[in-house]
């Protein structure tokens, strides 16, 4: 089967990616954790992906598993992306004849993608973040960039300090200084 | 005692685990590269780091320079130790320089005789052969591969017996040849000479039998020429272009007092017979440049620099540049800069804004100058490949990096101790300016700013993702609210990176702000590329300026505009015959993308579609809006037209009356059969039209 998958590796045919995502690699994370994935779900991540392409799918699949050595990769981080490119490998491709970058960009997440990112634990969403940045994963940091920007919209700066845990390093002065430039944006009738 | 029992066994060291910050990580073979990266005086002080340290740092030492400079430092009797110290530690030298030695040249022989006998790859010497130090050359003729300067005592056959030479540096030409012997070896690459004239120095006779003996040559260099008529220096470009066509390299150094013609014909020479000259080095300097007087220097000597399309490198040392030059493959730009306020100006950005290539720019100015780092940043921000500014002041020098520009706030050593906090898993903070900036870029304007003085991190990266802003009447609502010019301003310079306006969603009442407000954008953002724009009466006040811009139009009230709209790829009418002319009935958008028109019988049978479609073959997306006939000739004199585009992608057909079922079908299946790269089909039916027949859709 694996030899197979090698003959077959880069075919765009649905039914291809479908088949090469029944054969199954695994990742260690950071702490250790090893986790099997689907080829072409963990392929998404273009440090993978070049990883399968220059040791072959066989030498991967039979095998060490692939290690993910940033410390962002934890056993939970790596879980969490697992599910959501398992969840994802088989979205159509972007038609560049409709879709540019600004109309992507400009997209709500999906219902699934909201509930996914939308951890208690922010620890473990910037490790999700970290790590998929790292694996260069870019649908998953923009899924977890919307989730963050959603949540900063229409927040006060102490606010978003307190929320995401900024330190504020500006002093007084060149806070009033700022708001003061920015006066439009609070400006009323 | 327990404790000194413990270190004593050293084999239970090596399992240590080392911390992933600490540099002890690495073994051998990557401590060494990294350490290689290392200038080579600092190396003798890392000796004693670690002992790994130790072991690796002198591995990658292959090249050795010997200096004036460096003997100075040390007592004349130590000098052999310290020469024994070096090559032993460095046992992997393969090349020895001397060529900057010059008061110290007793020690040569000693250096040459130590640095052979130690260092076993040893492969090439590079020297410079001067008066009373040309005993040892026999011995070491073979190794020598660069000399740096000849003394005028030095007859050249000396020198002829260096083989293995591929570079020299001479005074003049008369130095290293004659007439006679214009051959020093088979393999010179480079010739480098500090003077001439064409005359006196080395005349073109000289020259020519030089180049045109030494065939290998691909780099030439003259520090200072000084031809002192347009033949001399015209017969010199003669030469060069003739004997040298494999030149890839030319450094010509001019001194404008000593020049009183123009060099256009002579550089349009060489740039056209030179096809693989890569680098051209102009050096252009003058002692009397230090005032206004730039434009008798302009015409003599900058002016035809505008011919040089290849040109790579430039060296000016004038007052000032202004006038519209464009070398597009400029790398390295230095620039003697005399600017009396002593602060980079716009005309100064926008000179550099206009070399896309540049990479390095070295600027030489006044001790007392003032670059702070706003106006280095302005200089970064408007070329996009500039990697390097090297300020050099005339009594010392300094040198700022761009990544040093970008990551730090003010340069102090604060920085560093920011750079190695740790911060908590939770925080933010945690990311660096790439993926927080990342993270940041989907925000919307508002609260862009809104959000600026949340961190000075948030201030640097807030903004740099910005590249499109949509300005409607809820946007300049708030604006007005405050003074108006003041705001745009302080959008559009926090805004530097802006792209695209959108001013579709702009209604008649702030509609008079427009143009101010694009004339701001068009200002402070440099990578300004596209308008999108409702064309309303007060079109004339911008358009002439900025209708190269507009790439998108939503309506038209005043259709003669478009006549500045060049660019533009998106166009929606309410009629069709707004994108004709009144008097000459011309048609004047032509190229476009996408389409979207109201449909009438009458402009079907004027053949208006006909000749917008002849003309816009490129056209992707079409709509149709409020379809409504006459007869059904139209609707098949439309389909028609319609499918004439090989490029359509999406069509929308917005139907007020709902034509017979069969025509339909047939117009389907027309578009279907001819338009193969159609993706999309947007069909709106009146609502009154409640039963379509299944096999309508057959078609499809």
């Amino acid at each position: 089967m694996a030899d197979n998958a090698d003959h077959i590796d880069g075919d765009d045919n649905e039914d291809v990616r479908a088949q090469q995502n029944l054969i199954k690699i695994k990742l260690k994370s950071s702490e250790g954790g090893i986790y099997e994935c689907g080829l072409t779900a963990a392929k998404m991540s273009d440090l993978v992906k070049n990883m399968v392409e220059s040791l072959g799918t066989d030498a991967v699949v039979t095998t060490e598993p692939i290690i993910l050595g940033n410390e962002a990769v934890t056993d939970a981080a790596l879980k969490k992306i697992i599910e959501w490119v398992e969840f994802h490998w088989d979205d159509p491709p972007v038609d560049h004849d409709f879709e540019d970058e600004k109309d992507r960009r400009n997209e709500e997440l999906s219902h699934w993608d909201k509930q996914f990112i939308d951890v208690d634990d922010q620890a473990l969403l910037f490790d999700v973040i970290a790590a998929a940045n790292y694996m260069d994963i870019k649908g998953l940091v923009e899924v977890g960039a919307k989730h963050i920007c959603s949540k900063i919209r229409g927040k006060s700066c102490q606010e978003v300090r307190e929320m995401l845990k900024i330190t504020n390093d500006f002093t007084a002065e060149e806070e009033d200084a700022i708001h003061k430039e920015n006066a439009w944006i609070y400006a009323k009738d | 005692m327990m404790a000194s029992l413990e270190t004593r066994d050293d084999t239970e060291e090596q399992p240590q685990i080392y911390a992933k910050n600490s540099f002890d990580r690495f073994g051998d073979d990557m401590c060494a590269l990294i350490l290689s990266f290392s200038p080579q005086k600092h190396r003798y002080r890392y000796e004693c780091v670690s002992k790994q340290f130790q072991r690796t740092v002198f591995v990658s030492v292959v090249n050795v320079i010997i200096s004036d400079g460096c003997l100075t430092q040390i007592p004349e009797r130590y000098v052999p130790q310290m020469l024994a110290t070096i090559t032993t530690k460095c046992p992997n030298i393969e090349i020895i320089d001397c060529r900057r030695i010059d008061t110290f040249r007793r020690h040569v022989p000693t250096i040459l005789t130590t640095f052979r006998d130690n260092c076993h790859n040893l492969r090439h010497i590079y020297c410079s052969l001067l008066e009373g130090n040309n005993k040892w050359l026999s011995e070491y003729q073979s190794l020598v591969t660069r000399i740096g300067s000849i003394d005028r005592t030095y007859s050249s056959p000396y020198v002829q017996r260096c083989q293995r030479l591929t570079k020299i540096v001479i005074k003049s030409l008369r130095d290293g040849f004659s007439p006679k012997r214009p051959i020093l070896t088979t393999r010179l690459e480079k010739l480098s000479f500090r003077s001439y004239d064409g005359i006196s120095g080395g005349d073109n006779q000289l020259l020519a039998a030089v180049v045109a003996n030494n065939q290998s040559l691909t780099r030439l260099s003259v520090h200072a020429m000084k031809p002192e008529t347009v033949e001399i220096m015209a017969e010199f470009a003669d030469i060069v272009s003739q004997y040298l066509p494999q030149l890839r390299r030319l450094s010509l150094y001019f001194d404008a007092t000593d020049i009183n013609y123009s060099l256009d014909a002579s550089l349009r020479t060489i740039g056209v017979k030179c096809k693989q000259l890569k680098i051209l080095s102009l050096g252009l300097r003058s002692v009397y440049a230090m005032g206004n007087d730039f434009e008798s220097y302009k015409q003599q000597f900058v002016d035809p620099l505008r011919h040089c399309h290849r040109l790579t490198h430039l060296s000016l040392e004038l007052s000032q540049m202004s006038g519209k030059y464009f070398w597009p493959r400029l790398q390295y730009l230095f620039i003697r800069y005399y600017k009396h306020n002593n602060t980079i100006d716009n005309e100064f950005v926008y000179h550099i804004s206009r070399l896309p290539a540049l990479q390095t720019l070295v600027i030489q100015c006044n001790q007392d100058i003032d670059f702070s780092d706003n106006d280095l940043n302005a200089v970064l921000s408007s070329s996009p490949k500039l990697k390097n500014i090297e300020i050099r002041l005339q009594a010392s020098k300094r040198t700022q990096l761009m990544a040093s520009l970008d990551t730090t706030d003010d340069g102090n050593e604060d920085n560093y101790t920011q750079q190695t906090q740790i911060y908590a898993k939770d925080s933010l903070d945690r990311f660096g300016d790439d993926l927080f900036g990342l993270l940041l870029s989907y925000l919307s304007l508002e609260d862009r700013f809104r959000c600026e003085c949340v961190s000075k991190q948030f201030q640097r990266t807030v903004f740099e993702s910005a590249v499109d802003i949509n300005i409607n009447d809820r946007l300049m609502r708030q604006i007005r609210r405050t003074t108006i010019t003041q705001t745009i301003a302080t959008i559009s310079t926090k805004c530097p990176n802006i792209e695209t306006i959108d001013c579709r969603g702009i209604n008649k009442s702030y509609d008079k702000d427009i143009p101010e407000v694009l004339n701001s954008f068009h200002d402070n953002c440099r990578h300004l590329q596209e308008i999108y724009y409702n064309l309303r009466q007060n079109y004339y006040q911008w358009i002439p300026k900025l209708g190269s811009l507009v790439t998108r139009i939503g309506s038209i009230s005043a259709k003669h505009s478009l006549i500045h709209c060049h660019r533009l790829s998106h166009l929606a009418v309410d009629s069709i015959r707004k994108v004709f002319d009144n008097y000459s009935g011309e048609l004047m958008a032509k190229n476009l993308l996408g389409f979207e028109f109201r449909f009438s019988d009458k402009h079907i049978r004027d053949q208006l579609l006909w000749t917008l479609v002849a003309d816009n073959q490129s056209l992707q997306s079409v709509a149709v809006n409020e379809i409504k006939f006459k007869t059904q000739d139209t609707i098949t004199e439309l389909i028609q037209q319609l499918s004439r585009l090989p490029q359509l992608r999406e069509l929308t057909l917005e139907f007020r009356a709902f034509p017979n079922q069969d025509l339909l079908s047939d117009s389907l299946r027309t578009i279907g059969m001819i338009c193969k790269q159609l993706k999309r089909l947007s069909l709106r039916l009146n609502p009154e039209v409640t039963e379509i027949n299944v096999q309508t859709w057959d078609p499809l």
